[in-house]
């Protein structure tokens, strides 16, 4: 399996600070890629090199096995590109945005208008035909994946696409995200984890200027294994007999603690009895 | 061509739905009747002022026969607000856009940088072409109306040289807009710009260098000046101009959006 991304020893500092320190990973095609890594990392200085919009110090990327260069973005053709904090221009409705970007990028006229459509039902904005100024986060992450996506590229590279929406939110961008990576490869940096968990089949942790730690589904899962056991009871009668049975057995417990719902899966509760 | 096309369409459609459109062609009209109609009320309100002056014991003012001339030269007088106006409608075109982050989408897909100036300036000069034709001609059309235009002298070639000092304007916008990242840098750019000719225009030998020489046109309806007396000053305008546009497409290109 080839590689739609390769980053070779890249280097970046602003001023005196250093932020990327010889980073290297690849991100193998048509996998779903989890970029992780605290704030101020450099998930978004990464993304930003990918795209030819900073010039590395040092190192070398390659998308689609083109060099990426700084300014000239012919690579950008590959990449689709979700920004953290997507801006669009407030005074359009959202197909007239896609228009201007179909322009663009020479998508094909006649198809157009079809494509278009089918984005917008894609990301679930075809109702919607107000101007973007009116938009929610939620909605304008949505129309972000929608102009990101319309020419079809072969990379798919968003920033926190789900760190400022609420977990019904988040559940669509990822759903979204999942069904598309049949035809594209996507990136995506987060610092929540548990996202990280739902969708992703690649992962790499982006920590002090290099790649910590990298894999995939397998060894994470291998990883997780190694960080303690959960153990469930019928009932706290049986629970009490197990604690008997250790004490007769001189095996002392660390700790005991009640597990409480998550809360994630109670809003959620919340939130289907809402709409149904 | 095609991208020119989308992008220009878009900077049509954000001052449209911006209404600057609309508040500039209202502005244009409104200053293009005004000069006729304050060259119309002048003596008017003098006479008016004179009964109540001399009933105060102060005789009339005498004021000087109202001509074509009179109205033109009220039309040179507020050109300059007009400009102003125009101006600070147009500081934020560019930097606007920095503060918001909407450029960062239209580099990443594709659009070179030139021609995002490029559509931008276009669509500038088209805005300016009709607010200070608009002005014009309903001046010219109400001047006409009242009083006999044939005393005036080159009263066509004169309403060029300001317009052209408004396309110099247009210019140096674009220059600040891309070397600073906020209007109020681009209005404090532009308006030193006008008042270092302005300074400079004190030595006499400069002065006829100078592109706010240019709004000085309403000398040429008298007969007080000769085209000729403007020549250095419009190629000097249009160098410094496009010499200000070539720069601001290159800083553009390597710009940190």
């Amino acid at each position: 399996m080839d590689n739609i991304l390769s980053i070779k020893g890249v280097s970046k500092s602003f001023g005196s600070k250093k932020i990327l320190d010889e980073l290297s990973f690849d991100v193998p095609r048509n996998s779903i890629y989890g970029f992780v890594g605290k704030n101020g990392a450099g998930k978004t200085t990464t993304m930003k090199l990918i795209l030819g919009m900073y010039q590395a110090d040092g190192g070398e990327i390659y998308v689609n096995g083109e060099k990426v260069t700084y300014g000239a973005n012919k690579t950008n053709k590959y990449i689709g590109y979700l920004p953290d904090v997507p801006e669009y221009y407030g005074y359009m409705k959202p197909k007239e945005y896609l228009r201007l970007c179909a322009d663009i990028t020479g998508m094909p006229k006649e198809t157009m208008e079809e494509e278009i459509d089918r984005m917008l039902e894609m990301v679930g904005l075809s109702k919607d035909n107000k101007r973007i100024a009116g938009f929610s986060r939620g909605m304008k992450q949505r129309l972000g994946i929608a102009q990101a996506l319309l020419s079809k590229p072969q990379l798919l590279i968003c920033d926190e696409p789900t760190s400022a929406l609420d977990p019904v939110g988040r559940k669509e961008i990822l759903d979204i995200l999942k069904s598309v990576s049949q035809e594209t490869t996507v990136i995506f940096s987060t610092h929540i984890l548990s996202d990280v968990e739902r969708i992703c089949d690649h992962v790499g942790i982006l920590n002090d200027g290099k790649l910590a730690w990298q894999g995939d589904r397998d060894s994470l899962k291998a990883m997780s294994k190694n960080t303690g056991f959960e153990v469930e009871f019928e009932s706290v009668e049986e629970l009490k007999k197990a604690i008997k049975l250790l004490e007769e057995n001189n095996i002392g417990i660390k700790s005991l603690d009640m597990k409480d719902s998550n809360l994630e899966d109670l809003f959620m509760e919340v939130m289907n009895h809402e709409t149904v | 061509m095609r991208q020119f096309n989308a992008f220009i369409k878009k900077e049509w459609m954000e001052q449209s739905r911006t209404n600057k459109l609309l508040i500039l062609g209202i502005v244009s009209v409104v200053f293009g009747i005004m000069s006729p109609a304050v060259a119309k009320l002048t003596p008017v309100i003098f006479e008016a002022m004179s009964q109540s002056l001399s009933d105060q014991g102060i005789s009339s003012i005498q004021l000087g026969e109202v001509t074509a001339i009179t109205s033109w030269q009220q039309f040179y007088k507020n050109i300059s607000t007009l400009m102003i106006v125009f101006v600070v409608m147009a500081s934020g075109n560019i930097t606007n856009e920095y503060q918001k982050g909407t450029l960062v989408n239209i580099v990443t897909k594709g659009m070179p940088r030139h021609k995002i100036l490029i559509s931008k300036l276009f669509v500038q000069v088209v805005i300016w072409t009709l607010s200070y034709f608009i002005t014009f001609f309903t001046t010219y059309i109400y001047t006409i109306y009242y009083w006999d235009n044939s005393v005036v002298k080159y009263c066509f070639l004169a309403a060029l040289l300001p317009y052209l000092f408004g396309l110099w304007l247009i210019a140096f916008i674009f220059l600040a807009s891309t070397i600073s990242n906020n209007n109020i840098s681009v209005l404090l750019f532009v308006g030193g710009a006008v008042a270092l000719c302005y300074l400079l225009g004190i030595a006499p030998d400069l002065k006829e260098y100078l592109p706010t020489t240019l709004l000085s046109a309403g000398n040429l309806l008298t007969g007080a000046s000769l085209p000729e007396d403007f020549v250095k000053a419009t190629v000097v305008t249009a160098f410094t101009g496009m010499v200000a546009i070539l720069v601001s497409i290159s800083t553009f290109n390597k710009k940190k959006l």
